[in-house]
């Protein structure tokens, strides 16, 4: 008898998982904050990353007496080490809202992020971050906005709302507008849009947000440039712009389509990787692996 | 509305203030829309651009047909200047039952080629047919007889109407009498009132077995002088009826005229001088003689007006608003309804 009682271990009856998976991101350059955290730091104080040794007056600090190093010092000083501290970070979700993430091919872009943002929610809470997001169309979307905070369970509700959210929004601008929301101190900026927006803006977004490591995670959804082959009439709608077009589908427009498609996504690429931001591509859903191997080294 | 000399008409001018309906395609085309992430991913495509506006188009004119059909276009009848050449005949055609009688055979040998009985209308009917197929710029009014005239055709130039009215003398079969008398007047009536443009000739087929009084034949002559017609008799001979063309006999009296009233006939049309000739059937030769003498005959340019009868449009704009609808449905049906 192959009964089931109830949803399946690690599930809720919704579907969701009682946790969500824990990233494992990783900064790439030393994080300024003088708040402990997890994170390779600046600041010293307590930690493991010995830095340097000094004396003691220096230091100020006997817990950290060196005997070894005092005991071979020639001017017999007593020194002690000094070590990093492990810092916090800022993590800012960016999100792109526009109406084109309302697109449903293979998957729903809005329950990939809305996954994205509970597993980073969950991991910033874990590794003592604060977590913000800011959610942006034509200008940043006021309701969705969560200021940095180390609040648990913030991303929960948001995360929540997030799935309820369906996207209008005549474009993506708003994003340009988001990136001085974010604040002077580096922080770690996940950028999540499909990018289906033109290259300028895009240039101009990750010229404002040079100051931080930038995450961009592309949405990628596979039917997008591969639409079923059935010959035959379909009139596509631009959800922002309301234009529409009419294409008479047929193989040799499947393969064009799929061409330019290609080459869109490798203009993308190039624009994001001459501003030192590599993509982390989600295809189709929130994949957890994807991000870890996104960070690992 | 007119243009090019024809003019269209409807016969409900209200329902053309749906014709504005046109535009609707052009604001909502048939496919339903499927909402797609960013147009700016789809390559340009002429194809596709040609086919939306190809459809666009198609549903227009069909909106545009069906309200025309709706309000009954149709093109007025109008009236044409023809100029003819050649001349006016009126084919006058026995239709009397002794034309259902058989046909006098030339020869045993064409007896036996062209079957046992041809009735003599046969006879008649592809003489005719043969005639007018020859002579293409005459003008042809036809009159069929028995007992009283039938006037069938006025003087035409269209020759197609012309076959067919000879082609009609088919159906059924012949009444009783033969008036020719007054068959001959009926002909004449056609001239009446004409300017003289060409040669009048009037084309008698019969078998002649008929007589005329005294008072009409007075009538005739008279008329057919002051009109300046001509008499063509193409002799239709019974099988055993007398060849009129020959030479009267001597012993001819009376009593026996009385008997053969063919030959009274034609002793009385010969009384019209230079202005009858007879043939006979029976002979090829006769016939194509007929035709070089209308040849000869001094022909001026005839101009008339002719009535082009209306033609209904509204089969034609529900024709094309079918064919318009089976394009859009197909096109519908092969609409995807997602991405």
């Amino acid at each position: 008898m192959n009964e089931s009682h109830g949803p399946s271990p690690g599930q809720f009856p919704n579907g969701r998982s009682p946790a969500p998976a824990e990233v494992g991101y990783r900064l790439n350059r030393r994080a300024r904050s003088i708040r402990p955290g997890m994170h390779a730091g600046t600041e010293t104080g307590g930690g493991l990353e010995p830095l340097v040794r000094t004396t003691l007056l220096d230091g100020r600090d006997p817990r950290r007496l060196d005997l070894l190093a005092s005991s071979r010092d020639p001017l017999r000083r007593l020194l002690v080490r000094r070590y990093r501290q492990r810092a916090s970070v800022r993590i800012y979700v960016v999100a792109d809202l526009s109406a084109s993430l309302g697109f449903r091919g293979q998957g729903d872009r809005i329950e990939a992020l809305a996954s994205l943002v509970s597993a980073l929610g969950f991991s910033a809470g874990r590794a003592g971050d604060a977590f913000a997001f800011i959610g942006c169309d034509v200008n940043v979307r006021r309701e969705l906005l969560l200021p940095p905070t180390r609040m648990s369970g913030a991303y929960l509700d948001l995360a929540a709302r997030l799935r309820d959210f369906i996207p209008r929004g005549h474009g993506s601008e708003g994003l340009l507008e988001a990136i001085p929301l974010i604040g002077n101190r580096r922080a770690l900026v996940f950028l999540v849009s499909d990018f289906h927006f033109p290259l300028a803006l895009l240039e101009s977004i990750l010229a404002r947000a040079a100051r931080h490591q930038v995450v961009p995670v592309v949405l990628e959804d596979s039917r997008e440039s591969e639409p079923a082959p059935r010959v035959g009439l379909v009139r596509v709608l631009d959800p922002e712009t309301g234009e529409e077009r009419t294409l008479l589908m047929r193989p040799s427009l499947r393969h064009r389509l799929r061409a330019q498609a290609e080459q869109r996504k490798t203009a993308v690429f190039d624009c994001l990787a001459a501003h030192g931001a590599p993509p982390l591509v989600l295809t189709d859903r929130f994949d957890v692996d994807r991000v870890n191997r996104y960070f690992s080294p | 509305m007119s243009m090019f000399g024809i003019t269209l008409g409807v016969v409900h001018g209200w329902v053309l203030a749906l014709l504005p309906l046109a535009v609707l395609p052009f604001f909502r085309p048939i496919t339903s829309a499927v909402p797609y992430s960013w147009l700016g991913l789809l390559p340009p495509d002429p194809v596709s651009r040609w086919t939306d506006c190809l459809l666009r188009a198609i549903g227009s004119l069909a909106i545009i047909s069906l309200v025309l059909a709706a309000s009954g276009l149709h093109r007025s009848a109008y009236q044409v200047e023809r100029l003819g050449h050649g001349a006016h005949m009126v084919l006058l055609v026995d239709r009397s039952t002794s034309m259902d009688q058989p046909f006098a055979r030339r020869t045993a040998a064409s007896a036996t080629n062209q079957g046992i009985y041809r009735p003599k209308g046969e006879v008649a009917r592809e003489l005719l047919s043969k005639f007018v197929a020859e002579r293409r710029n005459d003008l042809f009014g036809m009159v069929a007889f028995s007992t009283f005239p039938i006037p069938v055709l006025r003087p035409t130039d269209r020759h197609a109407v012309v076959h067919a009215s000879i082609a009609a003398g088919d159906v059924g079969r012949g009444l009783a009498e033969t008036n020719i008398g007054a068959a001959l007047e009926q002909a004449l009536d056609y001239f009446e009132g004409e300017p003289y443009t060409g040669a009048r000739i009037v084309v008698l087929v019969s078998d002649g077995a008929g007589e005329i009084s005294q008072t009409p034949r007075l009538r005739i002559v008279h008329r057919m002088q002051r009109l300046r017609a001509s008499l063509y008799w193409i002799y239709i001979r019974s099988e055993r009826g007398p060849a009129i063309l020959a030479a009267s006999e001597p012993g001819d009296d009376a009593a026996a005229l009385r008997m053969t009233p063919e030959r009274t006939l034609h002793t009385f049309f010969s009384s019209l001088g230079s202005s009858y000739r007879a043939y006979t059937a029976e002979n090829p030769e006769d016939l194509e003689r007929a035709i070089a003498d209308v040849n000869r005959l001094q022909n001026l340019p005839v101009r008339y007006l002719e009535t082009i009868a209306r033609l209904d449009l509204t089969s034609a704009c529900l024709a094309a608003a079918l064919a318009g609808l089976v394009l859009l449905v197909g096109a519908k049906l092969s609409e995807r309804s997602a991405w």
